[in-house]
């Protein structure tokens, strides 16, 4: 796991500004820990979403939305 | 605007985006608000920008579908995170009407899992009788932070219809965490009028003036003032509790504005007030109010008889 700021750095995209990077380190990955935590989840979520969706698209139309889907 | 409120709106919105329970960012209170902003802004772009590209698909798939069919996919089968990430990608048009055709208990969750800076589109678009239940549900749900989000973006109509949704309490912890609290003032001007002493004497039986005053803060002079009088009246206990209120949050800065719209016959109402005040919190507000203003309370208290408990009153509080 890459050091705390570096961590926080990472999320804000660039260099952080002087209240972000005065945080204690174990609030910096408290931080990230959720943010983290979030993108997991919702990631998972939506794998698992997309995959039971084509079961429900009705058998006519499925090879024309794979295509759209999956090329 | 007070700085500490501007945070502590930033930090709710920041815990609602990672789904974590108000106060779980406590520690962020000494962070500028725009700093935290800025965060938001990007972890929200991060978690959004996820799987772009197989939305953009999906997206393209749903337009072979009838909407009847979409919607019915996206209820029993996609779920609202799903749904809400391929409304993005959907053209306006298509979305409304698929939107139509769901149950307003999953287009609510749907809603909560939109960034309304993607869909400003769908949003405009949506007629009123569809706002109407899920600004209900957001509101019984207690998601501020999603009505916040989504105000911004609509049109007077639906706008209307949305804040006539919201009990006041909802309305008033919505509007702490407006995005874009520019249009606050507008949309306040939407109101009938007598919700605003609703809002106000909900703000004193909920212990919610910090937020009442962070609205007050971010509206023009002219509704200020107006609103000013208003509290003028709600009497002494109210009154007190709003600058104890201030106090107790140190949010001066914002109780200051709202005490110097007040008319002479407001300030007159308000002298006793004053003059009862305990000297830590009579200080407190002298302090922050610039000399025209305390002027201005001393003459008030003069009208009505109290200008030597006044002088007596700021004696204590170690004033001159």
């Amino acid at each position: 796991m890459p050091a705390t700021d570096d961590r926080l750095e990472k999320e804000f995209g660039g260099t952080l500004p002087p209240g972000l990077a005065a945080l204690d380190p174990a609030d910096q990955d408290r931080l990230c820990d959720a943010i983290d935590a979030t993108r997991k989840r919702q990631k998972k979520e939506l794998r698992e979403s997309t995959e039971r969706g084509l079961d429900f698209i009705p058998r006519l139309l499925r090879v024309p939305i794979k295509k759209a889907l999956f090329g | 605007m007070s700085a500490r409120l501007e945070t502590q709106a930033e930090m709710l919105k920041l815990e609602r985006l990672v789904g974590v329970d108000a106060g779980t960012f406590e520690f962020l209170e000494g962070v500028d608000a725009q700093e935290l902003r800025d965060l938001r802004e990007r972890v929200t772009d991060s978690l959004f920008d996820a799987g772009g590209q197989a939305l953009a698909k999906l997206g393209a798939a749903a337009k072979l579908l009838p909407s009847p069919i979409v919607a019915n996919i996206c209820e029993s089968s996609f779920g609202p995170l799903l749904s809400a990430r391929a409304a993005a990608t959907i053209d306006p048009a298509k979305a409304v009407d698929v939107a139509k055709r769901m149950s307003p208990g999953f287009l609510t969750d749907t809603t909560i899992e939109l960034d309304p800076r993607r869909v400003a589109a769908i949003i405009a678009g949506v007629p009123a009788d569809l706002v109407e239940p899920v600004a209900t549900e957001l509101g019984q749900r207690a998601e501020f932070v999603t009505m916040g989000r989504f105000l911004a973006y609509m049109p007077d109509e639906t706008l209307s219809v949305a804040m006539a949704s919201l009990t006041d309490e909802a309305l008033l912890r919505t509007a702490f965490v407006l995005e874009q609290k520019e249009h606050l003032d507008h949309a306040l001007g939407l109101l009938e009028p007598e919700r605003i002493a609703g809002i106000l004497r909900c703000a004193a039986d909920g212990g919610l003036w910090p937020e009442a005053l962070d609205l007050l803060d971010n509206i023009s002079d002219e509704r200020r003032a107006a609103i000013a009088e208003v509290i003028a009246g709600l009497g002494d206990d109210v009154i007190s509790g709003l600058i104890a209120a201030a106090s107790d949050a140190a949010i001066w800065d914002s109780l200051v504005p709202v005490v110097a719209a007040m008319s002479d016959d407001a300030l007159v109402q308000l002298a006793p007030t004053l003059t009862g005040l305990d000297a830590a919190h009579l200080r407190s507000l002298l302090d922050a109010a610039p000399k025209g203003l305390v002027d201005a309370v001393e003459q008030a208290a003069d009208r009505v008889g109290l200008h030597d408990d006044f002088t007596a009153a700021v004696a204590r509080a170690g004033l001159e």
